[in-house]
């Protein structure tokens, strides 16, 4: 079995090698000019995880991969991949795959070529080549094609050559520079779960780049949320979606509500005061934020609506819907609350006919107090622009 | 915008030139529909076929010379014979002709060479150059002299190369005395690089354009040196443009005309210099149009040979 072949090869160099992080960035920065495209970032990548970089263009996020793949020169800091710190290496001399977005299959070569061209830059024997390339070919599941012409190929197809001549020499870490971005929806998911499937088979470290919130939390053992250069959050893709540290992560990251207030202790219990002066339940407040600027993040599948007049909602919000969408297994609403002077975004469960609003009817707003979760809006957190 | 009451304004009211305009512009609205009409595409083709026909007319004419034979003395035109090609290849003529030709065919492979050699980096640092002011100094450079007429920049280099020139006095620093490069096929040569790399480079640059620089980026990740990624990437993508260089360097160095005249002393004529002296020097255009078929024949054997190697083997 090639996977299996595969993995009693990878064995004993991570055995050896597991003690140290795969890539570990300190301090890089990064300036073009006048912009600074990635500020002092401290990033520590873990053997065999797969991590993502989120973030929206502009964020830096494919910078750090580029530097780290040596295409870059950072400004300043250093970056080690495995124990070596590879500052002087060239990006040929550091042991890397790349797939890049426009996948960058070599036009005048057939698939062989394509996928024997770093084995050939290996100095690797011509009978281990074809029985490397082959078996390339066979984990990502297309045999036989060895001979056609790239622009042959169908996207998906090409996709796979991409992965396959970037796996064939097993290198220590495969970089993902938004090779989904171009494929059509169902082609995208076809691939983010051959991807994990890979990812699974042969235990390899991914560095994965996308503004896809989407790939992002189906993809990644751990989400690295950038913003303007700088890192907003690290965390696993669940803590990352369930509990985002600043208003930016929570609005990136699955349509977030935000109501904004002073939090507030009051006896025991700590409560965001909303400018109209209404006093909101969070499901749990660091002491050291009170008195301070905070915001609730209510994903838009955590609130449900009531019709209106029933027993009055938990926190007695109401509002009127302004626009509803079926999805199919979901409705789309959006509600005005003219009391917070705020539009709710919200994904409502729509099987078996369940939470039919139509536009004008007057709702009620509710959800669970631990879903209510609190996020800082102080400086240095801010919006995106 | 004004706005006049008087909707006839007096022809002394309009410039002379809108009235031309207002002339134009109702006899183009009276001709309208004859001018859309179905053999206007024909039409335009006239110019360029009227072109096409006057060389196509000037060949034939060469070929018919080439192939009738020509009392000089008389000015007539004999019968139909080899006479011209026969004096040209076996006469007392042949081995002038002969050494003529070899060094025309010489330099210009030697030429096709060097200027190709050279332009492939030119071509790939103008293209992958991060300043654009940079690029267009870089382009203005090699234009500039590409503008300037053939005999001009001739006679710029028999400054430069001459007893008194730049060079002589470079070498003199190094006590090196009594170098002449004038009148030598070095000169002719270094005068046919000056001519055929701008084009070359031009030539290039598009074909080098096209290279997405992600492939370059992909042979790095993959573990391919700058060496190789230049050998096995840049250069086999850049075939066509190569092929499409070599070959225009290759009809520019055959024909040419005035470095040989200028840079060679009129010492090592070209094929197109002995022409020059068998149609004005000798009126004799039937020994010349021999020459001439011959010059084409060989233009066009070289031109099969490079496409062929050019574009044959990229289309796999």
């Amino acid at each position: 079995m090639t996977t299996a072949s595969l993995d009693s090869e990878l064995g004993p160099s991570l055995a050896t090698a597991r003690a140290s992080a795969a890539v570990r960035l300190e301090g890089v920065s990064k300036r073009f000019g006048d912009v600074e495209a990635v500020q002092s970032l401290d990033l520590e990548i873990e053997r065999g995880e797969l991590l993502t970089l989120l973030g929206p263009s502009g964020s830096g996020k494919s910078t750090v991969l580029r530097m780290i793949a040596g295409l870059v020169k950072p400004t300043s800091g250093r970056i080690w991949i495995g124990d070596e710190e590879v500052g002087a290496h060239a990006t040929h001399e550091r042991d890397i795959a790349m797939v890049f977005q426009s996948l960058a299959l070599f036009p005048h070569m057939d698939v062989f070529g394509n996928v024997a061209f770093p084995l050939r830059m290996r100095r690797i024997g011509r009978k281990e080549i074809a029985r490397r390339v082959s078996e390339a070919l066979s984990i990502v599941r297309l045999p036989d094609i060895d001979k056609r012409r790239v622009d042959e190929l169908s996207g998906g197809q090409q996709q796979r050559v991409a992965i396959a001549r970037a796996l064939v020499y097993q290198p220590q870490l495969l970089l993902l520079d938004e090779p989904f971005g171009a494929l059509d929806r169902r082609l995208r998911e076809e691939m983010q779960l051959e991807i994990v499937r890979l990812h699974n088979a042969l235990d390899i470290t991914i560095v994965n780049v996308t503004h896809d919130q989407r790939e992002a939390l189906m993809l990644s053992d751990r989400i690295a949320v950038m913003d303007g250069g700088r890192l907003e959050q690290l965390g696993s893709s669940e803590a990352i979606y369930r509990a985002p540290a600043t208003r930016f992560v929570a609005e990136f990251l699955g349509d977030a509500n935000l109501i904004e207030g002073v939090l507030e202790a009051d006896g025991g219990d700590v409560r965001l005061k909303t400018a109209s002066g209404r006093s909101l339940r969070v499901a749990a407040a660091p002491e050291h934020l009170v008195g301070t600027r905070c915001a609730i993040a209510l994903k838009s599948e955590a609130i449900e609506l009531e019709r209106l007049p029933e027993p009055a909602a938990a926190e007695g919000l109401t509002g009127v819907v302004r626009l509803g969408v079926f999805e199919g297994g979901a409705r789309y609403y959006e509600v005005d609350v003219a009391e917070l002077d705020m539009r709710f975004k919200l994904s409502l469960p729509a099987a078996g006919g369940r939470n039919s609003f139509e536009i004008g009817d007057p709702v009620g707003l509710r959800w669970d107090v631990s879903d209510a979760h609190l996020v800082s809006v102080a400086a240095g957190a801010s919006a995106p622009g | 915008m004004s706005v006049s009451v008087d909707t006839k304004p007096r022809a002394r009211d309009l410039a002379f030139g809108w009235r031309i305009v207002d002339v134009l512009i109702a006899v183009r609205s009276k001709f309208a529909p004859v001018l859309h009409g179905p053999w206007v595409p024909y039409a335009m083709l006239i110019p360029a076929l009227a072109l096409v026909g006057l060389l196509v007319y000037g060949l034939g004419n060469l070929a018919w010379q080439s192939f009738h034979s020509f009392d000089a003395f008389r000015a007539q035109e004999g019968a139909a014979s080899l006479d011209q090609y026969r004096r040209i290849y076996t006469g007392s003529l042949s081995n002038h002709i002969f050494d003529t030709i070899g060094r025309t065919v010489g330099l210009s492979l030697a030429a096709v060479i060097t200027n190709v050699t050279l332009a492939v980096p030119l071509a790939y640092f103008i293209v992958r150059m991060r300043s654009n002011a940079w690029r267009l100094v870089t382009l203005v450079l090699l234009l500039v002299p590409f503008l300037i007429g053939d005999v001009v920049r001739a006679f710029g280099w028999y400054i430069l190369l001459g007893r008194h020139g730049a060079l002589t006095w470079f070498l003199g620093q190094f006590g090196v005395e009594d170098v002449r490069v004038l009148g030598t096929l070095w000169a002719i040569w270094l005068g046919m690089i000056q001519v055929g790399l701008p084009i070359a480079v031009l030539v290039l640059l598009p074909a080098m354009r096209r290279i997405d620089p992600d492939l370059e980026r992909a042979a790095a990740t993959l573990g391919a040196s700058r060496w190789k990624t230049w050998t096995r990437i840049v250069i086999p993508l850049a075939r066509p443009g190569l092929a499409s260089a070599a070959v225009i360097v290759w009809v520019l160095s055959m024909t040419e005309f005035a470095m040989p005249q200028v840079l060679g002393l009129g010492r090592l004529p070209f094929v197109a210099n002995e022409l020059d002296t068998m149609f004005f020097f000798q009126s004799n255009s039937y020994v010349g149009s021999a020459l001439a078929m011959t010059l084409l024949v060989i233009v066009f054997a070289g031109l099969l040979l490079l496409t062929r190697f050019g574009f044959g083997r990229a289309r796999r």
